[in-house]
């Protein structure tokens, strides 16, 4: 221990001489190399933040989410709150859902009435990233969005943290012209709601609504006359070449153990459907 | 003569009579005619007649008729039972006017004639040429029609006017006037014709015989008609007056006269219709929208009245009822077609519709029933309905007053946007509480038209009563899903300012933090906040900017704008703390470089305005100190009298005594019989007329010789040296002359008197006279005194020259006793000297001539 100590001071002085060594004169290496050295602590990650300099910040907000305690978020709101250029705002929002601390939710759900909608987009995917019950209603506000691509990942967002509790508000989404709830409606939706969604063949494009099917379709907690439903249906209401490439792909990628009904009635219509568009048929 | 000659006599006479040619007489549209004659015109008033209204029809076959001209193709003049529906005839001709039924004629204007057809079967009784005028309207009274024509009324250079009365039975003429004025159409009543003339003048005249018995003239109105009615003849433009004596004032302020409370309504139609605008037979605008009333009784003096105060006024297929004193709405109506002619009576309110609809409507109420249906495309419609009832069926108007005019202003009808507009403004007058809601539900209808949204906006802002609602109408935010839009906040804000509704405060902070809040609302929600929360609402204010002080979402100058209204209102409303904290944002490179410019101007301006206070608040005291500078200037000038008093003069003269002493006691002693020496002194004073000016130079010569406005330092230096130059002013002694004419004496007086300074005056010149009594001093009772002379009655001590021959205290030598000399006269109050006192002169005594009074001084002379 005590050579230990003396080995310690020894490097202390070496390390100091060398910093009043004319080599001091030269630049300060990069910080991001300073802190592949040591990583920084909670106290030097929130100093950082406060530095005029935008590459320090970078440094000190990738330093507490890699820190990633409770402890970092404070900082981290505090420093959106400060005012920041564009960059550095998004890249603050983006870390706070890596971060992936419930503490963070507050603070995402005021940035969703963030002026600038590529805060509101990233403020939404940081929320689907925390693990809270809280951020569900948080999400959904995202629905009733003026801007079309906060809508669009509002939508994609409570199909990824699995929110059936907003299923129907997903489904009234997709009858106001959200295409990007088809998919989550189909991650999250029973059968009732993939009837619901075949209502739609016909009158939305194919282009939004099979994304749907294919997640209902894809989905194992879902019976066999369940997705036979949806086949027969799919075929009945639009039988295109669209949705025979689209059975062709789901199909394609069934597991070869896969017996199902629903499967056979979709390579039935695959090879009852002629690649040529039939006449009247919805695309 | 004989019976036979008698009835040839008659026959003849009563052939000439019925060949007698038709009265052309220039007894009327003189220019030497008097107008406005009170006594005149009260006399036609009171000839005219004013009663009650009948309740019946005015034509002779006692029906509710209307006269129309048949549109389409096939035009055709017919006549129309109003109670039945049925026709009584119809007659085609190309009518060009509104057919008027007149009695028991129906009067219309066919091409370049008007006829007069029958009543009752549409036959032609005769027809008056126009003569290259435009026929401007008829009336009938008896068994007379008077009607107007003119050239003019549409137009043109040429104007002319022609007043024609006729037979209404057989249509010859009975009397006409050309007249170089446009003439319009006329009323008859009690006799008279009424001609309206001009747009200025109404000319009164005798029926039968053409002559003008009274003129009308307006000096501060256009008259447009004139018609007549049971309860009187009435006449105006925009305004209704009575005809009566009080019309001789030519004024509103002097007449009997309503304005119309409807006034600004779109199409700006006159209360009744123009007299100078002709009728042409077809459908027009001008029919669809009019105000119709029936006058109240006379009263004396005041505000002319109509029936039940409230007017009627139409406007396509809205009917309203105003209220005649304050224009407010007491219903109002949609029907289902457009009016084409309206006419109220005692006993209702009926309109004509283009497809032949009669309608009649409570004037209470506004409740509509249909009466007959006339099967006929009609327009220029006439009606004489007086006495028909109402339909008993009917169908009231829904809801107040309020919820009626708003269905109005609902209307999606494009034709009526003008009127609702007008309507609109109509409505923000009230005061209920509910027509801000209304107003602001209005607003937000997709379906309004611009225009309209812009007259609902400005409404909106002049409320000052309910502001609940718009309270309310902030928890309403944009929601895509629900397709909810915001409110409307750049009305709602300033009207919730307006209102000084505090309470409004947090529903508009949550709309600032709504990023769906539109761009351009910010500045006014921001302000709103600003003004109703003041201090309190700072802390928002800073928050909302620290977080957007360097997002590009308020980059751009137009984009700017928000942010700098929220410095703006930190920076008024703030305290210090807030001041520094705007200071530490403006010096921060990574702010917004407009936002950071508008804190730097804020500061400037702020700086600026300290100064300018401070700068306004020096300049005030200087001014301050001038003014008393000035004042004590002007108390100086004050002073300096007209002239010297004598008082003032014996203040420097008293002052050197001893050397004028010293002077006549040399003359003395050359002249020992020298009794008195008289002085006369001339004071100049000279003084400047600038020292007498009250008040400082506009103006100052600079360095350069270039004069500037005169600051206020220049203006006190300037009094100073005022005050400075106007005390050191004297008088001086220009001439002092001296008698005896003793050239030793005049040296030595020369010497002391003309060095002399006395006060300043301002006349030029003035003389002072003095008589030194070189006899010696005859002190009385003792005691020293200044000249030796003494004391007065009343014990005060004399200046030596205002005593009768005062003395001086001079050495005289004894003069030579001459034998037979009469003794020495003594003065009174002197008395005899005391020998023993060698300087106490003798007294010298005035030779005499024996018998002539003793001497009396010069200046008592």
């Amino acid at each position: 221990m005590h050579n230990l100590s003396r080995l310690s001071a020894a490097s202390f002085c070496l390390a100091s001489l060398a910093a009043l060594s004319p080599a001091s004169a030269q630049p300060r290496p990069p910080a991001t190399a300073t802190a592949a050295a040591r990583p920084l602590t909670l106290r030097e990650a929130t100093q950082r933040l406060q530095s005029a300099d935008p590459d320090e910040i970078t440094e000190g907000v990738d330093a507490l989410t890699r820190i990633g305690t409770a402890e970092a978020v404070p900082p981290l709101v505090t420093l959106a709150r400060s005012g920041l250029p564009d960059d550095l705002l998004d890249l603050v929002v983006t870390k706070l859902g890596i971060l992936g601390r419930p503490e963070a939710i507050e603070e995402l759900g005021s940035l969703m009435r963030h002026r600038r909608a590529a805060v509101r987009v990233r403020a939404v995917t940081s929320l689907s990233q925390i693990r809270d019950e809280r951020s569900r209603p948080l999400i959904e506000s995202g629905l009733r969005d003026s801007d079309h691509s906060v809508r669009a990942e509002a939508a994609r967002a409570l199909g990824r943290i699995n929110a059936r509790a907003s299923l129907s508000l997903l489904q009234r989404a997709f009858e106001r012209n959200i295409p990007e709830a088809a998919e989550s409606i189909g991650a999250l939706g029973d059968a009732a709601a993939a009837d619901r969604l075949l209502e739609s063949v016909g009158h939305s494009p194919l282009s939004v609504l099979l994304p749907g099917f294919r997640r209902f379709l894809d989905r194992r907690d879902l019976t066999d006359p369940v997705k036979l439903r949806i086949v027969e249906q799919l075929v009945s209401r639009s039988p295109t070449t669209q949705v025979k490439a689209f059975l062709q792909e789901w199909v394609r990628e069934l597991p070869p153990a896969d017996r199902s009904r629903a499967r056979a009635r979709a390579e039935l219509a695959i090879r009852q459907i002629n690649d040529a568009p039939a006449p009247g048929a919805s695309r | 003569m004989n019976r036979r000659a008698l009835a040839l006599s008659a026959l003849v006479s009563a052939g000439l009579v019925g060949c007698m040619p038709p009265i052309r007489t220039t007894t009327a549209f003189s220019s030497r005619f008097g107008d406005n004659n009170r006594g005149r015109l009260g006399e036609v008033a009171a000839t005219a007649g004013a009663g009650a209204l009948a309740d019946r029809p005015r034509n002779s076959l006692g029906r509710p008729l209307l006269a129309t001209v048949i549109q389409g193709e096939g035009r055709a003049v017919a006549v129309y039972d109003v109670q039945t529906g049925q026709a009584l005839w119809s007659r085609p001709m190309a009518a060009s006017s509104t057919p008027e039924i007149l009695g028991d004629a129906v009067v219309v204007e066919v091409g370049s004639s008007t006829k007069v057809l029958d009543l009752a079967t549409g036959a032609e009784r005769g027809h008056v040429d126009h003569n290259g005028l435009e026929f401007a309207g008829a009336d009938r009274d008896g068994d007379t029609i008077v009607m107007c024509f003119a050239a003019g009324l549409t137009g043109g250079s040429r104007r002319a006017g022609r007043v024609q009365a006729v037979d209404a039975r057989s249509g010859s003429e009975r009397w006409t006037h050309e007249v170089g004025g446009i003439l319009g159409r006329p009323a008859a009543k009690g006799g008279l014709a009424f001609v309206p003339w001009d747009r200025q003048s109404i000319a009164v005249l005798d029926l039968g015989t053409g002559v003008e018995r009274a003129r009308l003239r307006s000096t501060d109105d256009v008259l447009s008609w004139v018609f007549a009615s049971p309860q009187g003849v009435f006449y105006g433009g925009r305004g209704i007056y009575r005809l009566n004596a009080d019309s001789a004032s030519g004024t509103r302020a002097g007449s009997q006269f309503l304005a119309n409370p409807f006034e600004g309504i779109p199409g700006d139609p006159l209360i009744h219709r123009d007299a100078f605008q002709p009728t042409t037979g077809t459908r027009t605008a001008r029919d669809r929208i009019g105000f119709t009333f029936l006058p109240g009784a006379p009263a004396e003096g005041g505000r002319l009245t109509v029936q039940g105060d409230t007017i009627y006024a139409s406007y396509y297929h809205d009917v309203l009822a105003v209220d005649a004193a304050t224009g407010g709405v007491r219903w109002a109506v949609r029907l289902e077609e457009d009016v084409e002619a309206m006419e109220l009576t005692p006993t209702g309110l009926f309109v004509v519709s283009a497809g032949g609809h009669v309608r009649g409507i409570d004037p209470a109420t506004g409740a509509v029933g249909v009466v007959s249906q006339l099967n006929a495309q009609v327009g220029a419609i006439a009606m004489d309905v007086g006495g028909l009832a109402l339909p008993a069926e009917r169908t009231a108007p829904e809801g107040s007053a309020r919820e009626q005019l708003v269905s109005l202003i609902r209307d999606p009808d494009n034709r009526l946007v003008p009127l609702r507009s007008f309507l609109v403004t109509r409505l923000a007058r009230l005061e209920d509480e509910e027509v801000t809601h209304d107003l602001l539900d209005l607003y937000t209808q997709r379906s309004i038209p611009v225009q309209l949204r812009q007259s609902i906006a400005t409404a909106l802002q002049t409320r000052r009563t309910g502001a609940r609602f718009l309270v309310a109408a902030l928890e309403e935010h944009f929601d895509y899903l629900e397709n909810h839009s915001a409110p409307p906040l750049q009305v709602i804000a300033p009207t919730l300012v307006a209102m000084n509704a505090r309470e409004a405060v947090p529903g508009l902070t949550a709309h600032l933090l709504d990023h769906e809040t539109p761009m351009e609302s910010l500045p006014d929600v921001i302000n709103a906040i600003g003004a109703l929360g003041e201090g309190s609402a700072v802390p928002v204010f800073q928050r909302w900017v620290q977080m957007y002080r360097s997002d590009s979402t308020f980059r751009g100058p137009e984009r700017v704008v928000a942010m700098n209204t929220a410095i703006d209102a930190i920076f008024r409303h703030g305290d210090a703390s807030a001041r520094a904290w705007l200071q530490q944002l403006s010096e921060d490179t990574r702010v917004n470089p407009l936002a950071r410019a508008h804190v730097t101007e804020l500061q400037q301006r702020d700086a600026s305005d300290i100064q300018r206070r401070e700068t306004q608040q020096t300049e005030a005291e200087r001014q301050a100190a001038l003014q008393a500078e000035v004042n004590r200037l002007h108390e100086l000038q004050a002073t300096v009298p007209p002239s010297l008093t004598d008082a003032a003069f014996d203040e420097a003269w008293n002052a050197h005594l001893d050397e004028v002493r010293e002077c006549a006691q040399g003359a003395v002693s050359r002249n020992p019989s020298l009794n008195q020496i008289r002085v006369v002194v001339t004071l100049r004073s000279e003084l400047p007329r600038r020292l007498m000016e009250a008040n400082p130079p506009a103006r100052t010569a600079g360095a350069d010789g270039v004069t500037h406005p005169t600051t206020s330092e220049e203006a006190l230096t300037w009094t100073g040296s005022q005050m400075a130059a106007l005390t050191a002013q004297r008088s001086r002694v220009r001439l002092a002359t001296y008698a005896p004419a003793d050239a030793e004496l005049r040296s030595c007086m020369d010497r002391v008197v003309l060095p002399l300074e006395f006060p300043v005056f301002r006349e030029m010149r003035q003389e002072f006279r003095r008589v030194i009594d070189t006899r010696a001093a005859r002190a009385q009772g003792g005691g020293e005194t200044i000249n030796g002379l003494g004391l007065d009655a009343q014990g005060r001590e004399l200046p030596w020259w205002l005593v009768s021959a005062p003395t001086l205290e001079v050495e005289n030598p004894p003069l030579p006793v001459r034998p037979g000399t009469a003794p020495a006269t003594v003065r009174p109050g002197t008395g005899p000297t005391t020998p023993n006192t060698p300087t106490t002169p003798t007294t010298p005594t005035t030779p005499t001539v024996p018998g002539t009074p003793a001497q009396r001084p010069w200046w008592e002379e």
